[in-house]
């Protein structure tokens, strides 16, 4: 059974929805939202989290909705991965990570760091005095002290550079937990997630394994994600569409900054799987919302 | 300067100048205010109408007022009334208002609403008017100027509060406690109150020269610190009416607040240095 799970899931502030109708699960191997800033994916990581109530659907946990699950049991099974910046300020790191712990296991803290390749000395600082990297490894030390199932980690390497981010991966790879993955990196997202969900204006535009889902796009938005991520020593990337257009408010949310956009966009499509209801091609798994997808997929 | 240990940790740095200034300044005030009896060279409160409005001199260096007595020595013992209501309204109404603050930071929605209700309502009326009707109520003194500033003082500090606690309540180290369970009332005195408190210091020491104006303007009144009781804006007020003839009367009680509210100010501006994790390594 699949941990956590939303279903037909709507969010929003102040009664403006900003999330559509998701419906997605927390599969084995690692799953990603990808998009760009403003989709959606931290407000549907917070309501994962039970952070935020759903303004209608519900978020399972196990069997059971949010709820009425027994929360002390979700908050040790669910634990969030923030960015570096999570850590209080005021508080020494030890301290930090002991509030994750009950009073008699505090002596842990010391073998939390270790495991996150950090000195336990480090406890007794603050988190300005730490590295970027170093902040980031008592993030997830924290989140691991309660001996979590799953981790919700919300853009865990974006404030981080290329060499910290490699090794801030490879610790989070090396993880046995399962993990949700919130990022608009593609390369971080291929490396530590099966299944990939692309958010746009808080809808499920696409979804289906990573490799495949990356290699060939049905979406003409991922393809624009994929395409807009830059290559060493090749030509920069172009930006093709409207890249300004906000979302269109009916129809296809991405038609206005669509290169395929034709008069069908302007009803809302429905998604449907690739390849037929059994999936078959290497379509399997593979979901869409997109009137042109055959086309965007043989482009 | 910074002090790094072996281990690379840095301590805070030390105030700067003018804070340690200030820090000074506040002890010497502090100081003379506690030790008047053994410093004044004459008692506070007896007339010697021989002595009425004499200029600065060797026997009394800063003058005498309108009925004889010492101004240095009534402000010396003044510093221990208008301190005292100073440390007294501010000690309340900080108290009060942060934590009514806080909680309605945190919680936001009703308890935000209700709480903030309630402030407005207090703010509504004017400071002077709500704290003379209450002074009226009440009989005149120390107390009642203590309780009636204390009144109007404390909704800026819940304001003051709410608003950077609804900001440190959305911080991701706020959201990660609660992802570990940790109730509510530790959220608040753990992370939210310690991170909200850095404004209200500074504006404690903001309002120390306020409030001994607003007592001052009370005490004019005839509602706050009666004669013969020695207080600064007393001082003042009473002594407003012979600046141009008798200049000492009004300048060096005028003087004790401006110094001891620059004082605070500065210690306040040097406080906001020290307290802040982020500017003590730089």
């Amino acid at each position: 059974m699949t941990l956590l799970r939303a279903e037909r899931v709507t969010l929003g502030y102040g009664g403006r929805p900003v999330v559509h109708d998701v419906s997605l699960g927390v599969t084995e191997g690692g799953v990603g939202l990808i998009g760009e800033s403003g989709s959606g994916k931290t407000t549907l990581a917070r309501a994962f989290l039970g952070l935020l109530t759903p303004m209608s659907g519900n978020i399972y946990y196990g069997d059971q909705t949010l709820k009425k699950a027994n929360l002390r049991a979700f908050r040790r099974d669910v634990q969030p991965v923030f960015q570096a910046e999570a850590l209080d300020p005021r508080m020494r790191v030890g301290r930090s990570i002991a509030e994750a712990l009950p009073r008699a296991a505090r002596a842990r803290v010391g073998e939390l760091l270790e495991q996150v390749g950090l000195d336990p000395a480090l406890a007794a600082r603050r988190p300005h005095e730490l590295s970027g990297g170093q902040r980031q490894r008592v993030v997830i030390a924290r989140a691991l002290a309660v001996g979590p199932r799953l981790l919700i980690l919300d853009e865990p390497t974006s404030a981080l550079d290329v060499t910290v981010q490699a090794r801030i991966l490879d610790l989070l790879a090396s993880l046995e937990t399962e993990r949700l993955l919130i990022t608009h990196n593609l390369a971080v997202v291929e490396r530590l997630c099966r299944t990939s969900h692309v958010l746009f204006a808080g809808r499920v535009v696409e979804s289906g394994p990573t490799a495949r889902l990356l290699a060939n796009p049905a979406h003409p938005y991922t393809r624009a994600l994929r395409d807009a991520v830059p290559k060493l020593g090749g030509a920069p990337p172009e930006a093709r569409g409207r890249t300004e257009a906000v979302p269109a408010a009916t129809g296809c949310p991405f038609r206005l900054r669509c290169p395929l956009a034709v008069a069908a966009c302007e009803q809302a499509p429905a998604p449907r799987d690739l390849g037929g209801a059994g999936g078959t091609g290497g379509m399997e798994g593979r979901r869409v919302a997109c009137h042109r997808a055959e086309d965007v997929l043989s482009a | 300067m910074t002090d790094v240990t072996p281990l690379g940790r840095r301590l805070p740095r030390l105030p700067d100048g003018f804070a340690a200034l200030g820090a000074v300044l506040i002890v010497a005030v502090v100081l003379a205010a506690v030790l008047a009896p053994w410093l004044a060279p004459y008692p506070p409160d007896e007339p010697r109408p021989l002595e009425r409005l004499l200029p600065p001199s060797g026997a009394h260096w800063f003058g005498t007022d309108q009925v004889g007595r010492d101004v240095l020595t009534r402000i010396l013992y003044g510093g221990r009334t208008s301190l005292l209501i100073a440390g007294a309204v501010l000690g309340v109404s900080a108290v009060a208002g942060v934590a009514l603050g806080v909680v309605a930071g945190y919680a936001g929605g009703r308890v935000r609403d209700v709480i903030m209700r309630v402030t407005d309502v207090f703010l509504a009326f004017p400071a002077l008017l709500l704290s003379l009707a209450l002074a009226v109520v009440l009989q005149p003194g120390v107390n009642t100027v203590i309780l009636a500033i204390a009144v109007t003082w404390w909704p800026w500090y819940a304001r003051l509060a709410a608003s950077v606690a609804a900001s440190v309540a959305t911080r991701p180290y706020v959201d990660a406690a609660r992802c570990l369970g940790v109730p509510a009332p530790l959220i608040i005195l753990r992370h939210v109150l310690p991170n909200s408190l850095t404004p209200v210091l500074v504006q404690l020491s903001l309002d120390v020269g306020g409030v001994i104006l607003t007592s001052a303007a009370l005490s004019y009144l005839g509602l706050g610190a009666q004669e013969p009781v020695a207080e600064w804006g007393l001082m003042v007020q009473q002594g407003q009416t012979l600046f141009s003839t008798n200049w000492w009367v009004v300048t060096f009680p005028g003087l004790a607040i401006l110094v001891t509210a620059f004082a605070f100010n500065v210690l306040g501006e040097g406080l906001r240095n020290a307290l802040d994790p982020r500017r003590a390594v730089r």
